[in-house]
């Protein structure tokens, strides 16, 4: 394997309810090339935000390994965690309430420099160095420089974001985790977002985990998608592999339910009957079992594991090969 | 870079500046705080307008009970003292076991009640639960029995009625901080690795300060009534000491035939609460960013 970055191995985040235990983050394990975008889809509930905390120890995981640049995050001290913060960054779903309201754009942008020694200055010229860095960057995401000692209220939603981007990048991070930063925003400035996140990807040699339920989205970012169903990976390949070659009947049920902009075309392929299986408590089978158009009898026989069917195809299926 | 500098620099502003601008705009805050620091100055100032031995405490029986008049714009009481001057020299009294029994609770309820909520667990459990034994007893009667165990004089008067604060405080702090704990923006100060109490302090504290302050300045209110009620029963502060609820104690007596005893006093009480409750009002209104207009 080129350059790791980072290396998910068994995690799993099972949280404690009265009628026991959650399975929201079931053996996880994924490698993460530095510089690449790895996308996770699935649908709402499947665990991809838990997933995405839990790698940045925002929630304490249950129990497996995260190596970040070769160091178990889930082992160091809060006080180590803190120094790897800096290099770990996370940007927030919904961009109205992931900002401080009582804070200024300046502010909120600046504030991550209190925490961590970056610029080598003190008094009036750290305070002259911090200005100008925020600036900077706010010329960066775009954002007018008018808007420094606005409030975000007073923004839309594709400005917060910007501001939400900014404050991640302001600690000149190698991991950022998205965790649907564009799902909250109209569609025209989706692309925008997107796109200033590639741009700065490719400027900064940054390595995304780009969390989403949207397929399009994820198709336009990603180097590499991961599925996920009730937990668990269901299937892991490079983008064009997995939209041109879906194995698991989940995954291609996901493809076949991408809009397409046609009037009169007629959905091919599986249509999943039922629900999603309650998390609590799971059957020792595989997780898709009961909505399974193949549903074939390997698959009621333990949990699949994640097997490597074709050179950089993961499928935790017990029939498709 | 220069000229854009000068750009950002004229809508930079004063943070004070900004709150004071956004306060002035609400007419009754400001009438409200304009008759709070008059009250303020005359309790400050009451040793120098009035002289305690002559004016507050010595008695003319020859002038008892007189109406309003203009030598005694607000009468006098049943010594013959002006209660003008008893009224004024009692601001002094009231205003301060208002704000300072009300400072007392704030200082040792929020402190509890973040924590409290912010911890959670076990922790929260068994101050929530000794929360809760302090207020099961109603207020008055506590604070009757805290005033008799120590004593009556001013102090322990200020004491008695911040413990009966401090539940209340505690207990909005809390609910409050458990609400904003668990928002988008503390986890991410969280994920760009701020330290727990610096998250306490500048981000949860500070978007609790709404109900806080609004309950606080109801609060002043409340224990300026209480202590009020208290002197009434007359365990307040000590004779001859012009406190108001004191003032409105003695007038029970004479209520049928002189009626400005009671009024006057019961004025005093009631514009001040008002008073207070409109500058917290206003002040709520200038902290939030977010009811700018």
């Amino acid at each position: 394997m080129a350059d790791t970055i980072l290396e998910v191995k068994n995690l799993k985040k099972y949280f404690k309810t009265n009628k026991g235990n959650v399975h929201a983050v079931d053996n996880v394990s994924f490698t993460l090339e530095r510089g690449k975008t790895l996308g996770i889809v699935g649908e709402s509930g499947c665990g991809k935000s838990t997933t995405g905390r839990t790698i940045l120890r925002l929630i304490e995981p249950t129990s497996g390994e995260v190596y970040f640049d070769g160091k178990d995050i889930c082992k160091v001290s809060n006080k180590e965690m803190t120094k790897l913060r800096k290099d770990m960054q996370i940007i927030f779903q919904d961009p109205f309430s992931s900002l401080d309201p009582r804070m200024t754009v300046s502010q909120l942008i600046a504030e991550p420099l209190k925490y961590h020694k970056i610029i080598e200055a003190s008094g009036k010229e750290l305070e002259q160095k911090t200005e100008e860095m925020v600036l900077d960057l706010m010329r960066t995401v775009g954002l007018a420089e008018r808007l420094y000692n606005a409030y975000p209220h007073e923004l839309d939603g594709g400005r917060r974001q910007r501001i939400g981007i900014a404050r991640a990048l302001i600690l000149q991070p190698k991991l950022i985790v998205c965790d649907e930063p564009v799902s909250a925003l109209d569609v025209s400035i989706q692309a925008q977002i997107l796109n200033l996140l590639q741009e700065l990807q490719k400027e900064r040699g940054l390595t995304y985990i780009f969390i989403t339920h949207n397929l399009s989205v994820v198709n336009h970012i990603a180097d590499e998608i991961a599925v996920m169903y009730l937990g668990s990976i269901v299937e892991k390949a490079p983008v064009e592999e997995l939209f041109q070659n879906p194995l698991h009947p989940y995954t291609k049920a996901l493809l076949s339910a991408i809009p397409v902009p046609e009037i009169h075309k007629k959905q091919n392929g599986p249509v999943i009957q039922g629900e999603v299986v309650s998390p609590i408590n799971l059957p020792d089978e595989c997780r898709f079992y009961k909505r399974c158009p193949i549903s074939c009898e390997a698959c009621r026989q333990g949990v699949p594991e994640l097997r490597e069917v074709l050179p950089g195809h993961f499928v935790a299926c017990g029939c498709c090969q | 870079m220069n000229s854009s500098n000068e750009v950002k620099s004229s809508v930079k502003q004063n943070r004070a500046l900004e709150v004071w601008k956004q306060y002035r705009r609400n007419k009754g805050a400001m009438i409200g705080l304009v008759i709070l620091i008059i009250l303020i100055l005359i309790a400050v100032f009451a040793d120098v307008i009035w002289d305690y031995e002559t004016d507050i405490t010595a008695m003319q029986v020859g002038d008892r009970l007189l109406k309003p008049c203009l030598e005694h714009p607000f009468g006098t009481d049943n010594y013959g003292r002006d209660m003008l001057a008893r009224i004024g020299y009692g601001t002094r009294y009231s205003l301060s076991i208002g704000f300072v029994s009300v400072l007392m609770g704030v200082i040792i309820g929020v402190p509890l009640g973040a924590l409290s909520g912010y911890i959670g667990g076990r922790f929260d459990t068994i101050l929530m639960r000794l929360v809760d034994t302090f207020t099961i007893i109603p207020s008055l009667l506590m604070t009757i029995i805290l005033v008799s165990v120590l004593g009556t004089n001013l102090l322990n008067l200020m004491i008695a009625l911040s413990i009966s604060t401090i539940p209340v405080i505690t207990r909005i702090t809390r609910a409050s901080v458990m609400v904003t704990r668990n928002s988008d923006y503390i986890e991410s100060a969280r994920a760009i690795g701020a330290p727990v109490h610096t998250i306490l302090l500048k981000h949860v504290l500070p978007n609790c300060f709404s109900p806080i302050l609004v309950q606080a300045t109801l609060r002043v209110g409340t224990s300026i009534i209480s202590a009020a009620g208290l002197s009434y029963i007359g365990l307040g502060v000590p004779l001859p000491t012009p406190e108001w609820g004191a003032l409105l104690s003695a007038s029970k007596s004479f209520i049928i035939n002189a009626q400005h005893m009671c009024l006057f006093p019961g004025l005093a009480i009631m514009i001040t609460v008002m008073v207070i409750n409109l500058v917290g009002d206003g002040l709520r209104g200038a902290l939030d960013p977010k009811l700018k207009r």
